[in-house]
């Protein structure tokens, strides 16, 4: 059936409000909140999963500590690399999953983040020193606090 | 050739100890167990030294009542001996074992001879350092202190600090003292100087004796003491309702809050937990209390995990101020209740008076009684009483007029002279003649 051209106008005008509507969502200024929340939700995920060190596997770990300038987000990745896994005791494998599979999501991009690719080169994982989980646990927690002190001043 | 046991107390003022030390069969080892109490608030630091060919050095946790063997070889003389540090001496409680057995007689190699070194000796290199303790001051400053007090001799110890770093650790030396008592005491670090996400680690030296302290490693973000919240300022969200909020300097985002609160009717803090936001809502207050607020931070856990809160806000008040009148209360407490009592005694007095003067309104069921009983006798069967039967018997005495009928040719019925205050009665029924006489 054939549209008139008036009905043809309505629904351009329609798709672009709509099209706008998507477009708006994605501003920066929600980019840097999205940061922050997710941040804070790993603190709270840390400070759990330190409830649950003796379920999980007793390993040494890559834990970055002191870490250099603009290379926070590196030594992060680092820590979401590693091979955490709970040591099959029941109930709480559950938990202890749910909570390394958020630890292990990726972070919201950031406008710094491409600056650090063309910039220091940052040490590669292997490098940093390797520590129970008690003191990996604390050092990411560390770490995540530095980024949120920087996101926030 | 066996020998006996052997025993040295030592003495020099240190403390109650006493040695066994026994000889073994043809061995040329020695063992000996040491046994020391501490007394009272002494605090002893042994060293053991026993020669055989060069000194070996026993490590003070490995003495308390145990044994140690030390090899001798063939024609060495094996001396052992306790030295014990100076300070020593001069805090001791304890009460002295004197005798130094010297007489044992020297002998070959194989058994030993026990002296002892006389306590001149100051060795304190191992005597523990104080340990550091460091607060970061809402980031502006920073205090490491320590406790000077606790050396025996007043020392001036040395503070060096060093920011762990991939590369190189550069180390420096505490730039502004603080002294208590003329000694130093603690240091005082500027804003530049704090680095808080960089592990920092101190060190306290003594520069008389080159004894060091394992440095001390520390974590300023888990060491920062914001200031007190301030500008507390309440507002009324609704008719019963309030928020309370207030401002930090600096840091804002990164604190959690506790607020405390309570009214001058309660007898403890009443506490809630607020995150970073700084405003605090109370659902529902009483306006005729008395309400106090204050409000503490710390810096936990978005930035740090610091453990000390701030000191407390200076409070503030809201409702109403004024104390009631306590006489007030007491009269009142205490009028109503008598009042109403009393009304309600009175009230039950006039009842019962009126019961009294009011007769009763006979029931007709006791009609019967009216004749069984009473025989007739009506003031008695309605229960009034004597003196109200007798006072409603009239007491007076009225003459009574005679009314006749007039003949009809005098005039017009009913309006015939008889204006008098005799009732008038229909012509055809003349009333009988009587008169009342009050009863005596």
């Amino acid at each position: 059936m054939r549209s008139s051209p008036g009905n043809m106008e309505k629904i351009v005008i329609c798709l672009m409000v709509i099209f706008s509507g998507t477009v708006a969502h994605k501003s920066s200024f929600q980019g840097q909140d999205r940061l922050l929340i997710r941040l804070r939700q790993l603190i709270d995920t840390v400070d759990q999963l330190k409830n649950y060190v003796h379920d999980l596997d007793p390993e040494l770990l890559p834990a970055p500590e002191d870490v250099q300038r603009h290379c926070e987000q590196s030594a992060f990745s680092c820590f979401q690399k590693v091979e955490l896994k709970s040591a099959n005791t029941g109930d709480n494998e559950n938990i202890i999953n749910v909570l390394i599979k958020q630890l292990k999501r990726k972070l919201p991009p950031t406008n710094a983040g491409r600056r650090q690719k063309h910039g220091i080169t940052c040490p590669t994982c292997d490098s940093y020193e390797k520590k129970p989980i008690k003191e990996f646990l604390e050092r990411l927690k560390s770490l995540i606090q530095k980024m949120i002190h920087q996101r926030l001043s | 050739m066996t020998r006996g046991n052997e025993r040295l107390i030592y003495h020099s003022g240190c403390g109650h100890g006493k040695e066994d030390i026994a000889g073994r069969n043809n061995t040329s080892k020695a063992d000996w167990i040491l046994r020391v109490k501490e007394m009272g608030e002494l605090k002893m630091t042994l060293r053991f030294q026993v020669w055989v060919t060069e000194r070996v050095m026993i490590p003070l946790t490995e003495i308390w009542n145990t044994g140690r063997e030390a090899d001798a070889g063939e024609d060495e003389e094996f001396k052992a001996s306790i030295v014990v540090p100076l300070f020593a001496e001069s805090t001791s409680k304890s009460d002295l074992h004197t005798s130094l057995n010297r007489d044992a007689a020297p002998t070959t190699a194989k058994d030993f001879l026990l002296l002892s070194t006389p306590p001149g000796t100051l060795n304190v290199s191992t005597l523990p350092l104080p340990k550091v303790q460091c607060f970061v001051f809402n980031v502006e400053y920073m205090n490491c202190t320590w406790n000077s007090s606790s050396e025996l001799q007043p020392t001036n110890l040395t503070l060096h600090y060093w920011y762990k770093t991939s590369n190189d650790d550069k180390v420096q030396e505490c730039g502004h003292y603080l002294f208590s008592e003329g000694i130093t005491s603690g240091c005082w670090f500027g804003k530049e100087e704090i680095r808080l996400y960089q592990t920092f680690v101190v060190q306290l030296q003594d520069p008389r004796e080159p004894r060091r302290q394992d440095p001390q490693t520390l974590k300023l973000q888990d060491l920062v003491i914001p200031w007190a919240p301030a500008n507390l300022t309440l507002r009324t969200l609704s008719e019963s309702q309030l928020e309370l909020s207030w401002s930090n300097r600096y840091l804002d985002h990164c604190l959690e809050h506790l607020v405390q609160y309570r009214s001058d009717r309660d007898r403890s803090w009443t506490e809630q937990s607020v995150d970073h936001r700084q405003s605090f809502s109370l659902p529902s207050v009483d306006a005729q209390k008395l309400y106090t607020f204050r409000v503490r931070s710390r810096y936990n856990p978005l930035c740090g995990s610091a453990q000390r809160w701030s000191d407390w806000s200076h409070p503030i008040h809201w409702g109403n101020t004024s104390k009631e009148n306590p006489l007030l209360f007491a009269l009142e407490a205490v009028l109503i209740p008598l009042g109403s009592m009393g009304l309600i005694v009175g009230l039950m007095c006039v009842y019962c008076w009126l019961e009294r003067t009011m007769p009763r309104i006979p029931t007709l069921k006791n009609l019967e009684d009216l004749v069984t009983e009473y025989h007739g006798n009506f003031s008695a069967w309605s229960g009034v009483s004597k003196g109200l039967a007798e006072s409603l018997q009239p007491d007076y005495s009225e003459r009574l007029c005679h009314v006749s009928e007039i003949s009809p040719k005098g005039g017009a019925l009913g309006e015939g002279p008889g204006g008098s205050p005799c009732s008038q009665h229909s012509p055809y029924w003349a009333p009988p003649c009587y008169t009342l006489k009050p009863e005596t």
